[in-house]
């Protein structure tokens, strides 16, 4: 996978398929520290303030997106990931 | 009333200057006496207004966020009492500014929402950057804005970050102060971690700016900095600030550099920029454009600390205290209530204004007083002192330079009683009355 | 158009030359034998130019025979050239047509080319000029044209980043800084009488306003012009130009023209496409109105970073380099 900040968020690149998929806000964040190697619970709780959420919406915004990512390959597997 | 008109003695020359009028001219002291025909006519033709305070309701150009005023360096000079820890603002606050900004910047009319980071160290609270960072882009893009973010960093965090920052910030003003030595000596032993930050932002798509403090230890050195720093880093402009005398800096033992010292080799400094094509910026200097204020105080500027408060500067209240300054404009809530009273703005507006020095001084508008809390305020001396003396040779040197007299600029930084001839001068202002048609 | 880098060697060693991952310390030559497919190739392809890079091209050892072959198929020939080249090269130029062989000579204003070269050669040549920094600075050119009776043309190109590093190039955001410089150059080149016109790579945003179309129709393609030019390598393989080369290439087809091979190429890398040279070109209006193409694309691909694939592996297509 290749990524790219954007001006409205981030282009995500599989490079073996060729996909591209440009995703805006409040997902662009989520990927963002995602790729970063940020726990969940962090990720959660600056997404509540990047989103406007309740804890408890923005635990339930990043596993959606999240199963989403990894449907589509662009993210790894739980057990593949490292760290 | 005429647009004055200033005049500066170079060798047996004078160098006249009427910014609102657009006019530079070199002359003999005959024509100073008795202007000629073309310089009357340039000089009556339509002048432009003269720069005003702010007025009406507020206009903020960005917004400032210091997300802490921890810092994980204590650099020799610094007055702002750094330390590991320190107060750091919700999360929740740094969203609701950002929001308050951007329904201002789309109600304005503007293109881009322009958000600010200063310190402290503002990724001594990361979590705080990062969450104003994706918020500043999801309203952004809400409101069909561009996003321009720039910060303030001294640099020291992991590659990792650097990567972030070079990624999501348009402009970083890195604290960089030359080579290792130096560097070390002011800036808690930092130049390793400093130097792989700036190597990393070399590779970034963002506008690096370096920002170097100058004291009388690196003062001679800083054409060849520029030399090393474009050569190894490739930053897109360095910023020279003469060192601003503290406590710390005093128990340190550093020195600000002698005015017309540091003059020269700025003037070498710049040079070696141009030749490199990007520019050295002594940002007192800029004769592009008037202005009435440089200074962000004097220019609506909103600052959200981490308590909530809102203020025109960043730096310590109790900096401007020691002034007797009250440069607070109000409070923002973390649901987004945003407080500016009139009469807090107009009174920040006025200290703005108030700037002794500066009168007769041909830098009025482009200098325009520098910093309102460290060099201009209410009550400060009258006289000119070192930040004036190197301002107005670079701007003297700035203004040779622009009528094609780069040798005679040259000759004066070169001429310490000629520099001093001139900067030292009690009024800059020619009497008017020859300028009758 | 197509290029044929007939050799590696080179007597010079700019540090922008995107060449420089092809150069090996005993110089590949291409063959008389590639070269006329390489011809072949042009010819099913409807090119009625031959272009000859390097390296230095004059510095093959059978240059003449491969520029003879080339004319003798009623090809015009142009010759990228640092100006450096070998007598013998040079007498064979100065002896042919000036309405059959061009020769575009890179100057170096720190290391110009030999005098007698571009005198020799007079209207042959067509002064070039790399912008790899933003103190490149173009207005010695009209001069230089005059001086030296060169053809009243120069051509100014941005120094690219190679896709696998190792060469200086000009960062994208020092772009509006040279944009500058070029306008003022543009306009005194314009009252001097000279012709300048740009490589690719070059976008609309990084001049002033007003410039382009000030310009008008010397503006030419500006914004538009990255697409695969096709590079011919000495050993035959075919890459979509010299910045990308590390990332893809093909054997000089035998029965395919250059249209089917750009169009694969273009395909190949039409994900990366959309990066553009600032984060701000996936919302810029020109752009969005066909007027730009967000630059040079390997300057573009400078900008990723690198995601570990589905599974923690690499995906299977060579990964762009970006920075990880």
């Amino acid at each position: 996978m290749s990524w790219a900040v954007e001006a409205r968020g981030v282009l995500l690149i599989n490079d073996a398929t060729g996909a591209v998929v440009t995703v805006g806000y409040p997902q662009a964040a989520i990927w963002e520290m995602l790729t970063g190697g940020e726990s969940n619970e962090r990720i959660a709780r600056k997404l509540c303030a990047i989103a406007s959420l309740e804890p408890e919406a923005a635990e339930a915004l990043m596993r959606e997106t999240v199963a989403a990512w990894r449907a589509a390959g662009f993210l790894a597997r739980e057990e593949d990931r490292g760290g | 009333m005429a647009p004055p008109v200033f005049a500066l003695p170079v060798f047996d020359k004078w160098l006249l200057y009427a910014p609102l009028n657009g006019v530079t001219a070199l002359v003999n002291r005959a024509a100073l006496e008795d202007f000629p025909e073309e310089l009357r006519a340039a000089l009556g033709e339509q002048p432009e207004p003269e720069p005003q305070p702010r007025q009406g309701a507020i206009c903020p150009q960005f917004l400032g966020i210091v997300p802490t005023r921890a810092c994980n360096l204590s650099c020799a000079y610094c007055g702002f009492g750094a330390t590991p820890r320190g107060q750091e603002m919700e999360l929740r606050l740094a969203a609701a500014g950002v929001d308050w900004m951007a329904e201002f910047a789309a109600r304005s009319g503007r293109r881009t929402l322009d958000v600010h980071f200063f310190g402290g160290e503002p990724f001594a609270a990361p979590d705080v950057v990062d969450a104003a960072v994706h918020r500043t882009r999801a309203a952004a893009a809400a409101r069909d804005l561009l996003p321009h973010l720039e910060v303030a960093t001294n640099g020291v965090f992991s590659e990792a970050r650097a990567r972030f920052v070079g990624d999501y910030f348009d402009i970083v003003v890195l604290s960089f102060d030359g080579f290792r030595a130096a560097h070390d000596r002011h800036r808690s032993g930092s130049f390793d971690q400093v130097a792989a930050t700036a190597r990393a932002l070399s590779a970034a798509p963002s506008g690096v700016c370096f920002r170097v403090c100058v004291g009388e230890d690196n003062v001679e050195q800083l054409a060849e900095t520029v030399d090393w720093f474009v050569e190894e880093f490739r930053p897109t402009s360095i910023d020279f600030e003469t060192l601003q005398p503290t406590p710390q800096s005093d128990r340190a033992g550093l020195r600000a550099p002698d005015p017309y010292v540091f003059a020269a080799h700025f003037r070498k400094a710049a040079r070696a920029a141009d030749g490199h094509g990007i520019d050295a910026i002594y940002a007192a200097a800029v004769t592009e454009g008037l202005r009435f204020s440089f200074c962000p105080v004097g220019n609506d500027s909103l600052i959200l600390h981490p308590d909530g408060r809102i203020s025109a500067c960043y730096l310590l209240e109790r900096d401007w205290q020691a002034r007797g300054l009250d440069l607070n404009l109000g409070r923002l809530g973390s649901c987004g209530e945003m407080e500016l009273p009139e009469e807090d703005v107009r009174r920040v507006r006025e200290l703005a204004a108030s700037k002794p020095r500066c009168r007769t001084c041909f830098c009025r508008w482009s200098c325009a007083g520098g910093c309102h809390v460290n060099h201009s305020y209410p009550g400060c001396a009258a006289r000119f002192d070192d930040f004036c003396i190197q301002t107005r040779v670079i701007t003297a040197c700035a203004l040779l330079d622009g009528l094609g007299l780069e040798s005679m600029a040259d000759g004066l930084v070169a001429d310490a009683a000629e520099m001093r001839r001139l900067a030292l001068r009690q009024t800059d202002v020619v009497d008017g009355g020859r300028r009758c048609a | 158009m197509a290029n044929i880098s007939v050799t590696t060697a080179c007597n010079r060693d700019c540090s922008y030359c995107f060449a420089r991952g092809a150069r090996r310390a005993v110089a590949a030559h291409m063959s008389a034998e590639t070269f006329e497919k390489a011809l072949d190739f042009l010819a099913r392809s409807g090119i009625e130019e031959a272009r000859l890079l390097g390296g230095e091209p004059t510095l093959h050892p059978e240059f003449q025979r491969l520029a003879e072959m080339a004319l003798r198929r009623g090809l015009r020939l142009r010759v990228f050239s640092n100006g450096r080249m070998p007598k013998a090269a040079l007498e064979w130029l100065e002896s042919q047509p000036e309405e059959r062989v061009a020769v575009l000579i890179n100057f170096a204003p720190d290391d110009p080319p030999p005098a007698e070269t571009l005198r020799r050669l007079g209207k042959r040549v067509t002064l070039g000029l790399n912008l790899h920094t933003p103190t490149v600075d173009p207005s010695f050119l009209p001069g230089a044209v005059r001086e030296y009776g060169v053809a009243p043309r120069v051509r100014l190109g941005l120094a690219h980043p190679m896709a696998e590093g190792g060469n200086r190039f000009l960062d994208p955001r020092h772009y509006r800084a040279v944009g500058r410089r070029v306008a003022d150059f543009f306009e005194a080149a314009r009252e001097a009488g000279v012709e300048a016109s740009f490589d690719c790579g070059f976008v609309p945003c990084m001049f002033p306003r007003g410039f382009l179309e000030a310009m008008g129709t010397a503006a030419g393609d500006i914004g538009t012009q990255c697409s695969p030019v096709l590079d011919i390598l000495p050993d035959g393989k075919v890459v979509p130009c010299y910045p990308l080369a590390a990332l893809a290439r093909e054997p000089l087809p035998d029965g395919e023209t250059a249209d089917a091979l750009r169009a694969r190429f273009t395909e190949r890398f039409s994900s990366y496409r959309r990066l553009g040279v600032f984060r701000e070109c996936t919302v810029c209006e020109v752009r969005e109105n066909g007027g730009c193409n967000g630059g040079c694309l390997a300057a573009s691909m400078q900008r990723l970073r690198t995601a570990p694939g589905p599974g923690g592996a690499r995906a299977s297509r060579q990964v762009p380099r970006g920075r990880s």
